[in-house]
């Protein structure tokens, strides 16, 4: 399906920065836009940091740090520090097997551990090398909440000036240059329609925007209920003098969708002023429990993102 | 079997409640409904939160949390108060207290790393967060702490950050890195490099002279505050084993975030600190035994007029957003099963339809939750 164009369209970039508070179903839209981008004929590849699945929690693939074929055109990966480091150095360093040991000395761990930023820099560099290389045409990256990932961001602009030679400091160059290119990195955040995570999203836009210069946008409102009731509706159903125990439950169901809905609106009349380009995402209501339910899960949260993902042209 | 998670009891009995979870399962929320609840037994509570995005201010309708604790308004006999944790204040207090001598203070606030590492690395935060915790629980007088920990991916993690950083500063980084960089950074940089440390010289490398330089001098400075970190931290522990102090993990009705509670039991259970119980949040509730409408209740919507209309479609509607409710219901029910065949103590809280700004909801989800 070819989604009309609008102003916030993708097109071109090669990496897709998806964030947010916790909760809000940052993976969900990640693998939505991840999996729009394969339908549209991009060869994309998903990524994240997250140390604690096995395997993704959607597309149900191992994560590993080699990115594994999901289907044509969508692969998945996860980023450890630890191997972005081992690959950075023995692409940097000559004779660096000298070194393997290394890497499995206590005072190592510490090391990567401590210095500050330094495996954010690698996992970055990681991101960096997939963007730019010839495997993929987007990377779009599940990124951390709102807390790491503010620090993500400010790692490439601590090394430059904590470094002022050499190859990290080379490598941060690269990855700060590709982040603030808006022909090649967009960051799109994703909230629910509730007013903490509004506000928190509204500050972290602020953030990319002014205090990085980083392309920011749209705002992927997720989890939209549906409006399907009036008030006199609602209160002619709740004042129904008799009704059987089944038709009690539903009624219960309309009315607290009801109130529901009527928290969101007041959530998102905080956005009115914002000029924010919005994407509403509908809850989707459906388990996602056995492999093929994920799967239709994903399809569906593609479809409602496809307006975002441009086409290969 | 599962029993049910009385935090009426927990408030009530415990000290300090520390409230653990990945992010966006309601922690802040939750710590905070559990200070009202105190409050209304007649307690003194704190509320003590890390998070950096002012959330829990928000949600006490209040329009920025101090580093001090400010007193909230609450209807009840007992008192609120709640604070937020400055990781840089706390942390530069820290120092100030053990550092043998001003130049070494001095030293130590001057250092780039220590400006980057006391509000960013790994670890800090939550050292930080607990020595504040010890501090209030030593000096200021409340009847209960409720801590809410830094937004974290996994609830284990705030665990595990403390001893990270105690490691760090006792490992084999700072015996190897304080000798040849600290001389360095002192004396003539010719000294290091004639240090004959394979190790070192990779790293440096790797990072930079700077970089290693300044963390050298760092580790240097802070290696002689270790004991004293080092007793603090112990501190700590041993007031997180105190009986009267009690984890109370936090989760949403997801597959993630359930899939936290083994780990997050045994790990209590192995270190030897009590666990409250799980407290489920927006749990969607419905009745299992629920069934499609029959024809009397069909009849009976789409009989229904307002004013003497007709509503249109009234039945569909009805019909669609029940179904929803239904396979919401059935879906989080599923998701739990796992956790009601277990031996901790459950407390699902049904999905509150309203946001939580102000202290009028925050008393209501206080009512919900004793």
């Amino acid at each position: 399906m070819v989604a009309p164009a609008s102003s916030s369209a993708l097109s071109s970039e090669r990496l897709v920065i998806v964030t947010g508070k916790g909760g809000v179903g940052k993976t969900a839209v990640a693998t939505g836009i991840a999996s729009a981008s394969a339908q549209a004929g991009l060869r994309t590849v998903l990524v994240t940091l997250d140390a604690r699945d096995a395997r993704h929690p959607l597309l149900d693939v191992p994560l590993e740090y080699q990115p594994y074929r999901v289907s044509a055109g969508l692969a998945a990966s996860r980023v450890d520090s630890l191997q972005a480091v081992q690959e950075y150095v023995r692409r940097n360093f000559p004779f660096s097997s000298f070194y393997e040991g290394f890497f499995k000395t206590r005072a190592f761990r510490d090391f990567s551990a401590a210095a500050p930023g330094f495996e954010e820099l690698m996992c970055l560099g990681k991101l960096y090398d997939l963007a730019s290389g010839r495997e993929f045409d987007r990377v779009v990256f599940d990124a951390p909440a709102t807390g790491h990932m503010k620090l993500l961001l400010e790692v490439p602009g601590v090394t430059l000036r904590a470094v002022q030679v050499g190859p990290l400091n080379h490598n941060a160059r690269k990855i700060q240059d590709l982040i603030l290119d808006s022909s090649r990195t967009r960051v799109v955040l994703t909230t629910v329609p509730e007013e903490m995570a509004i506000q928190e999203a509204l500050e972290l836009e602020a953030y990319c925007r002014d205090t990085h210069r980083i392309a920011v946008g749209p705002l992927v409102v997720n989890r939209q209920v549906p409006d399907r009731f009036t008030s006199t509706e609602i209160a002619a159903l709740t004042s129904l003098p008799e009704a059987s125990t089944n038709l009690r439950e539903a009624i219960t169901a309309a009315a607290n969708e009801h109130e529901e809905v009527q928290s969101q609106r007041a959530a998102l009349e905080k956005l009115g002023g914002t000029g924010c380009e919005l994407l509403m995402v509908p809850r989707l209501v459906q388990a996602r429990v056995e492999r093929h339910e994920k799967a239709q899960f994903v399809a569906a949260l593609a479809e409602h993102v496809s307006t975002l993902v441009g086409a290969r042209t | 079997m599962t029993s049910h998670l009385q935090l009426e009891r927990t408030v009530a009995e415990q000290r300090i409640i520390i409230c653990c979870g990945s992010g966006g399962v309601g922690k802040t929320t939750t710590g905070a409904a559990l200070g009202v609840l105190a409050a209304r037994q007649g307690r003194s509570a704190l509320v003590m939160t890390i998070d950096p995005a002012h959330r829990l201010a928000q949600a006490m309708g209040l329009a920025a949390l101090g580093h001090e604790p400010e007193p909230v308004a609450v209807d009840a006999p007992g008192s609120l108060a709640a604070m937020m944790l400055d990781t840089k204040r706390t942390f530069d207090k820290l120092v100030e207290q053990y550092a043998p001598s001003s130049q070494v203070r001095e030293a130590i606030f001057a250092n780039e790393y220590y400006r980057q590492l006391s509000s960013s690395l790994g670890g800090s935060r939550e050292l930080v967060a607990m020595e504040r915790v010890l501090e209030a629980v030593n000096e200021e007088g409340y009847d209960l702490l409720i801590v809410d920990t830094p937004p974290a991916h996994h609830a284990l993690d705030f665990l595990d950050a403390p001893g990270r950083l105690i490691d760090l500063i006792d490992g084999s980084l700072t015996s190897m890195l304080v000798k040849p960089y600290g001389l360095a950074a002192r004396a003539q940089f010719n000294l290091f490099r004639q240090s004959s440390a394979m190790t070192l010289k990779f790293m440096e490398r790797l990072t930079g002279f700077e970089m290693l330089a300044d963390l050298s001098e760092f580790l240097l400075a802070f290696s002689s505050m270790f004991d004293g970190f080092k007793e603090r931290s112990h501190r700590v522990m041993e007031l997180m084993r105190e009986p009267s102090t009690t984890f109370l993990l936090i989760c949403a009705p997801e597959e993630s975030s359930l899939q936290q509670v083994g780990q997050f039991q045994a790990r209590l259970r192995g270190e030897n600190l009590g666990i409250a119980g799980v407290l489920v949040n927006r749990v969607h509730v419905c009745d299992p035994e629920a069934g499609d409408l029959d024809g009397g209740a069909l009849s009976t919507l789409s009989q229904m007029t307002v004013e003497g209309r007709p509503l249109a479609g009234l039945v569909d509607r009805v019909e669609a957003a029940y179904a929803e409710h239904r396979i919401l219901g059935a879906a989080d029910a599923r998701a739990m099963q796992g956790l009601m065949g277990g031996d901790l103590p459950v407390r699902t809280v049904p999905h509150f339809r309203r946001d939580l700004h102000s202290m009028f909801d925050l008393e209501a989800f206080a009512e919900v939750l004793g």
